[in-house]
């Protein structure tokens, strides 16, 4: 049964009636105790819409996904297999993880032939700047999204340059050439977004546009590696 | 020497100095070409045939096989089977091999097709010219130019070293380069083109989805924006410049942490906005256009005609 | 100085963030997880506003596009709320090209009232979901794009060929015939 009160109950809860129209509805609502209960109820619905986590599919959707990406991108599309090849090991702990790759490739050099390696991983400072939990802005939030997610990549990184290092020999050199001197303008453009972090460590720009370049050297140096046997 | 050769049958012509070969193809057929060093030329023409003109030594000579609507051309002394290793390149798709005893020749193709066959050529230093109404066209390159005219999309171009070079095309077009320029003018469809360390010009594009990309290199785009399109440009160390009609609409974010934006459109920004993003609108903000220059110019600008 | 924190202390946007960081790099692990994560509502989304027919195939072609579109994500928005978007668009698009546009009202208001009535009496109580599919075909597509994918109705009125007016009543006639499964 639809009233004058009723219908207005909708837009209450969404926040859509003038400011005189809503306090007229919260005086209603004290002394009527149907209305009071539609406007729970409503509320619910919307509640359970707003979360509402639904069911998966069959399998077979994912199997169709995954093969039409692969079919537009190539076989090596989607790697997941690829990739755990590359973990250093299983069930670490990422700061452990990434600690260990910053001691391999300080032991085994860097294509550069530099001691340190400004490309993979995270500063003291850099860990720093990462949030403790809590309350965050946005801006935080996607800062530190940005920090964790180019920790990973430097762990990636470092396992990369060290098989690109051994298999150097099988590959063509003029493969190698174009990714060494690619990666050396790479390097220069995260140098420069570390350093212009450190001057604004809040800013979410700059830490996703630090990840965006590690991601960029993870890739290329991907390129430099993936080498199959026919 | 002409040859008609029936659709199924798997050939070896072995003609010294040279090959020109005619034979007819199923409608749907594909073509699958790879070729060590050299150049690919592809033209197209209306009849349901391929002809393969090849250019090279003696001992060289070219296979042709036609199997379940693949037409496979290759240099005979390049062999894909048999390798001591073979190299996939992500971002510079590439699949060659090293055969062992002898080395590739260099081979130079002129191949004519069917319009609208669908393409899959290229090779590691090769440069490709396509021509005309082909298919959907996928081109590999390590060390070698690229330059498609006059093409019917979707296009994939995946090259390492050389310049890419798009011109009159109409579909889908994701290009991948590490280093070299991409130029693609006159074109309409979703546009993804990125390089490491080059430039991008987009001129006369008509896209609801264009994406650029590089990390050393300028970016220059041309165009109108469709309402609902989705534009992003960004370069790490370079200049973008974004010439845009003057009823142009959309929502606009800028971000730069060393470098000028300047506009001819009437913006409201604030004065420092060193290492963060600044937003503003332009018209009536249908579209949605990302710009970012880390070290770099950021000009938007009325597109004269 | 601060510890870096591990998976566990993430929010599921956070999670969300950086699992899209990955697969955006080629990860597949991290696409597959985003996958799981959201496929169950979208499920729902996808069935809600296109029947039951070509459910899957749509399913597919969202997170395909998803796969394509994923480096646009700036994080701004929750990484939900776009996706709802992207997948919203999927389907506005398959159903013009399935021409289930359909001109008429979706059903009279009477309509609703009485099946609102039906469910009230015990016994022929159906459970929320098929509720939902029951709804008529304009109210469920109003409630669907506004209370499941965040859409405001003059954004509805602009996809459904209707007035934002309209779309403000569908929206309430369907929440009434809804509330009857919760006790108030």
């Amino acid at each position: 049964m639809s009233d004058h009160w009723t219908e207005k109950l909708s837009a209450y809860l969404d926040g859509e009636l003038t400011p005189a129209d809503r306090r007229a509805l919260e005086r209603h609502l004290e002394g009527c105790a149907a209305c009071r209960a539609d406007t729970e109820r409503l509320g619910r619905v919307k509640e359970w819409a707003a979360t509402y986590a639904g069911t998966a599919p069959s399998p077979s959707v994912w199997r169709g996904v995954r093969d039409e990406i692969r079919r537009r991108e190539g076989p090596a599309a989607l790697p997941i297999a690829a990739r755990r090849r590359f973990r250093i090991g299983t069930g670490l702990p990422l700061a452990l993880a990434a600690s260990l790759a910053l001691v391999i490739v300080g032991v085994g050099g860097w294509l550069a032939g530099r001691a340190t390696a400004p490309g993979s991983g995270l500063g003291a400072e850099e860990r720093g700047a990462l949030g403790s939990a809590g309350a965050m802005t946005i801006a935080a939030r996607q800062t530190n999204a940005a920090l964790l997610a180019a920790e990973r990549y430097g762990a990636a990184i470092a396992q990369l340059e060290q098989a690109v290092l051994h298999d150097r020999s099988r590959l063509d050199s003029a493969t190698v050439r174009v990714v060494v001197e690619k990666l050396g303008v790479i390097d220069r453009a995260i140098a420069e977004a570390r350093a212009a972090m450190a001057q604004d460590p809040e800013s979410a720009y700059l830490a996703e546009h630090f990840a965006t370049m590690m991601r960029r050297k993870l890739n290329l140096l991907r390129s430099a590696s993936a080498v199959r046997r026919s | 020497m002409l040859l008609t050769i029936a659709a199924g049958a798997a050939i070896a012509l072995a003609i010294p100095q040279g090959t020109d070969t005619t034979f007819a193809v199923a409608a749907n057929a594909r073509l699958d070409l790879q070729n060590y060093a050299g150049e690919i030329v592809i033209e197209t023409w209306a009849r349901s045939e391929v002809r393969i003109v090849a250019d090279h030594s003696r001992r060289e000579s070219i296979t042709v096989e036609q199997q379940e609507g693949i037409v496979r051309v290759r240099p005979a002394s390049w062999k894909g089977g048999d390798a001591d290793f073979e190299i996939e390149i992500e971002e510079g798709r590439v699949q060659w091999s090293r055969s062992g005893a002898r080395s590739p020749s260099l081979v130079e193709f002129t191949v004519t097709v069917p319009e609208g066959m669908p393409l899959d050529v290229g090779g590691p230093f090769t440069d490709v010219t396509i021509t005309g109404p082909v298919g959907e066209t996928s081109v590999q390159s390590n060390e070698g130019d690229v330059t498609l005219t006059a093409v019917r999309g979707p296009l994939t171009v995946r090259c390492v070293e050389g310049d890419v070079t798009i011109t009159d095309v109409q579909g889908r077009m994701r290009i991948h380069a590490i280093d070299g320029d991409v130029w693609i003018e006159n074109a309409s469809g979703d546009v993804v083109a990125e390089t490491t360390d080059g430039d991008i010009h987009l001129i006369g594009v008509t896209s609801s989805n264009v994406e650029a990309t590089s990390v050393d290199g300028d970016l220059q785009f041309a165009g109108p924006l469709a309402a609902q399109g989705l534009y992003t440009f960004a370069t790490h160390d370079g200049d973008v410049t974004v010439m845009l009609p003057r009823d142009a609409g959309a929502r606009v974010m800028v971000a730069t942490y060393d470098g000028e934006v300047s506009s001819d459109f009437a913006l409201d920004m604030p004065e420092d906005f060193s290492g963060r993003r600044a937003r503003f609108t332009l018209g009536d903000g249908a579209a949605q256009l990302e710009i970012e220059a880390f070290d770099g110019d950021i000009e938007i600008r009325y597109l004269e005609n | 100085m601060s510890v870096l924190r591990s998976d566990t202390d993430l929010t599921a946007g956070e999670r969300d963030a950086v699992d899209v960081e990955l697969a955006v790099s080629g990860d597949g692990a991290a696409f597959e997880r985003l996958y799981y994560r959201h496929v169950g509502r979208i499920h729902g989304l996808t069935r809600w506003l296109m029947g039951q027919e070509d459910v899957d195939d749509v399913l597919q072609d969202i997170f395909v596009r998803l796969w394509e579109k994923l480096h646009t994500f700036k994080g701004q928005a929750a990484f939900s709320t776009w996706l709802h978007r992207l997948a919203t668009n999927v389907i506005l698009r398959r159903r013009a090209e399935r021409g289930t546009r359909s001109e008429r009202y979706g059903g009279s208001l009477v309509e609703l009232d009485r099946a609102a009535a039906e469910r009230s009496t015990p016994g022929l109580k159906v459970d929320l979901e098929t509720a939902v599919e029951r709804l008529p075909e304009r109210a469920r597509e109003v409630f669907v794009l506004h209370d499941m994918s965040g859409y405001k109705h003059e954004e509805i009125a602009d996809f459904l060929g209707i007035s934002a007016g309209t779309s403000r009543s569908q929206l309430h006639h369907a929440r009434m015939a809804l509330r009857e499964y919760f006790e108030g």
